[in-house]
């Protein structure tokens, strides 16, 4: 019951802030609003109380504000009409629909309540204050469509919630933040989970998982970060207000994100020559990198060139596609992807071990 | 923030938002009232209850806001103060704009015009900022086509000629599908449909078909089709005929794991490894699938699956021979 006054109480002071129009001293508030004005309470409970309340509204976007009127020069706490209301954003049809395709993203995680879920509905709801979407393009939309678990939207009980909430603010306020992180590949993976303190410049949604990229303080260069390998919480690494970095103004987060794992290591570049047969030229066509050179063969297989920084990555790459595939240079990675093999098969060749 | 907590202020952010919506449009149904905000009537009618008690001094009968529902319509009273709703927070204009980039089957047109107004809605310090910060690196191109010409053809019941890479039995097929819709699960894009080869519905992954040709032919979606069938955590339906399959992973590849299955159980070995079972009904397609991981990867059972990889193994290393 106690969300339900809580609720109560915040309503009445956006309510009579409102309606008074100019700044209302504290005494006033303490003396007359519902929530505030029982006069046996203590007092330092009634002030904490209301600078909770402030905190929410503000977070809610309510600008209240505290001010000292230039007519009557009374100070206290107003919230400015102008900046409070949403402005007026009469949407085109084609407007309309595309916010219809959001809304059912987002009804597909209705029962979430992270705060980034929860700002998605509170978003569509306010916009279509001006600009409801009619009835019948919702049906449309929601009988031909399923949006499902895009990570986008990140779910109740994910941590990667939590952790992104930070890092959004972090992001926002240039601030630098310190996590502990689990690397997949390179050294990194063998030295195990470790602390880091990395600049985020931001963060970028690529094929189902959150990234962060940054400066890193330890590795002095930029390194992107799986959200979901930051292992517990991010806190943020120094006091105050932010502004603990500048981003480059040169910076892009489509440099650093959707990049293939064999150009990630800092390596020597190789030119690496593949041949694919037909059932898997086309898939490695359509995700062709810049620098790849294509050319295709009779029967629909292709002949593929492509430069290489981690050519470790890239034998790993190339197995998937079973004998669809054959590295036919450089001879040396061609020992190395036999070897491999070579490794994998002397586990099938031995008895399972104990498992316990 | 705890989950109660995010609740209570949405609440209270639906309700600021209800009571302007109710005053602009004054007998406006329940029904609308709860789809504009994307909840429940009985939501809708708590939250009223709400309202009734939101007043202000002295709190007289006329200082309270007045909630009237008749014939199922609501007007509202003594609640002219409430005209607009709350601009957008930077969470939320940053959630929709994330939103937008992220659904590749939103209409191009009114997509780019929407996200520039929602990015003027953002206070002007911080939109460079929100700009440069806050991305969704989109899919390939061949995809994004693919997804297009496919949401046409559902759009317009067309069927689709479609070649089509089956993992399961490692090879290219040609077949007809009757598109009913299009689902996205965990970053990967299915279309669901009826397939006239295997003659039943079948999900088939967008990035796994080679080429498509939307044909003349029409179908119409029979009446019993579901698409709420395929909200699901994996694409796979077990057929019965499944074979159990146990596999053996580097700690670090748990996330791998995690997005090629949908495993319930993950053991943990006491040399700090992994090991959990998944039944599939072709088990063949998993040898490629585990040889990209190097040794980091072992099926430990069946034990004709293992012969198979060892087969496996030969077989690329004959290419490797010369």
């Amino acid at each position: 019951m106690a969300a339900i006054r809580k609720n109560e109480r915040w309503l009445n002071l956006v309510s009579f802030l409102l309606k008074m129009g100019r700044p209302v001293p504290w005494e006033v508030i303490r003396r007359d609003v519902e929530g505030y004005n029982a006069p046996d309470e203590c007092e330092a409970a009634v002030q904490r109380r209301f600078a909770r309340d402030k905190a929410a509204l503000r977070a809610m976007g309510v600008p209240l504000e505290y001010r000292t009127d230039a007519e009557w020069g009374i100070t206290g706490y107003y919230i400015p009409p102008g900046s409070y209301s949403l402005p007026v954003l009469n949407l085109t049809p084609a407007e309309v629909a595309v916010l219809a395709f959001v809304a059912r993203a987002a009804a597909a995680h209705n029962a979430a309540v992270s705060p980034a879920a929860v700002a998605l509905r509170t978003a569509l709801q306010k916009l279509q204050f001006d600009s409801p979407i009619p009835g019948d393009v919702r049906t449309t939309v929601e009988e031909r469509y399923l949006f499902h678990q895009s990570g986008v939207f990140p779910d109740k009980t994910s941590r990667e919630a939590a952790v992104l909430e930070q890092l959004t603010v972090a992001v926002l306020e240039n601030r630098a933040v310190k996590f502990t992180y689990r690397a997949v590949v390179g050294e990194a993976a063998r030295e195990g989970p470790a602390a880091r303190t990395v600049d985020p410049y931001g963060i970028a949604h690529w094929r189902g998982h959150w990234y962060v990229v940054g400066r890193c303080h330890e590795r002095k260069a930029v390194r992107c970060f799986r959200v979901d390998r930051i292992v517990g919480a991010v806190s943020f690494a120094r006091r105050g207000k932010g502004g603990d970095f500048t981003v480059p103004v040169n910076f892009r987060l489509e440099d650093y994100i959707g990049r293939p794992p064999w150009e990630l290591a800092a390596r020597a570049p190789t030119r690496v020559v593949i041949r694919l047969d037909e059932v898997v030229a086309w898939m490695v066509a359509e995700e062709r990198q810049s620098g790849d050179r294509l050319r295709r063969t009779p029967g629909g297989g292709a002949i593929l060139e492509r430069t290489v920084s981690d050519p470790e990555a890239f034998v790993h790459w190339l197995l998937r596609f079973g004998a669809h595939a054959e590295l036919l240079s450089p001879q040396h990675l061609r020992v190395r992807l036999a070897d491999e093999i070579r490794r994998v098969r002397a586990l099938y060749e031995a008895p399972v071990q104990r498992e316990g | 923030m705890a989950d109660s907590a995010i609740a209570t202020s949405e609440r209270a952010v639906r309700i600021l938002t209800m009571i302007p919506l109710i005053r602009a449009r004054p007998g406006i149904k329940i029904e609308e009232l709860a789809r504009i905000l994307g909840c429940s009537p009985r939501t809708v009618l708590a939250d009223l209850d709400a309202v009734l008690m939101c007043g202000v001094p002295p709190y007289l009968p006329n200082d309270y806001v007045g909630v009237c529902v008749e014939d199922g319509g609501v007007r509202l009273d003594f609640a002219g103060h409430f005209r607009r709703p709350v601009r957008l927070t930077l969470q939320e204009a940053l959630s929709l704009r994330l939103a937008l980039d992220s659904l590749p089957l939103v209409p191009a047109s009114g997509a780019a015009k929407l996200r520039g107004r929602i990015e003027r809605l953002l206070p002007t310090a911080l939109r460079s900022r929100a700009r440069t910060g806050f991305r969704v690196i989109p899919a390939a191109r061949a995809l994004h086509v693919k997804l297009r010409r496919l949401s046409r053809a559902v759009a317009e019941n067309r069927e689709v000629f479609i070649s089509y890479y089956t993992a399961s039995r490692d090879a290219l097929t040609e077949r007809t599908i009757r598109p009913y819709g299009l689902v996205e699960l965990r970053g990967e894009w299915y279309v669901v449909g009826y397939c006239l080869l295997r003659q039943r519905e079948l999900p088939f992954r967008v990035d796994r078909i080679r080429t498509l040709k939307v044909l003349p032919q029409r179908f119409t979606v029979p009446a019993d089709f579901d698409i709420e069938r395929y909200r699901r955590a994996e694409m796979y339906f077990p057929s019965g005929a499944e074979v159990q399959v146990r596999i053996r992973v580097a700690a670090d590849l748990a996330s791998r794991v995690r997005r090629a299955f949908a495993v319930p159980k993950i053991e943990e070995l006491p040399n700090g490894d992994l090991c959990f079972s998944v039944r599939v009904s072709h088990p063949e397609w998993l040898l490629a699938w585990a040889i990209q991981y190097g040794p980091q990867v072992e099926i430990l059972e069946p034990p004709e699956l293992r012969t198979r990889m060892c087969q496996f193994c030969n077989q690329l290393l004959s290419i490797y021979a010369h």
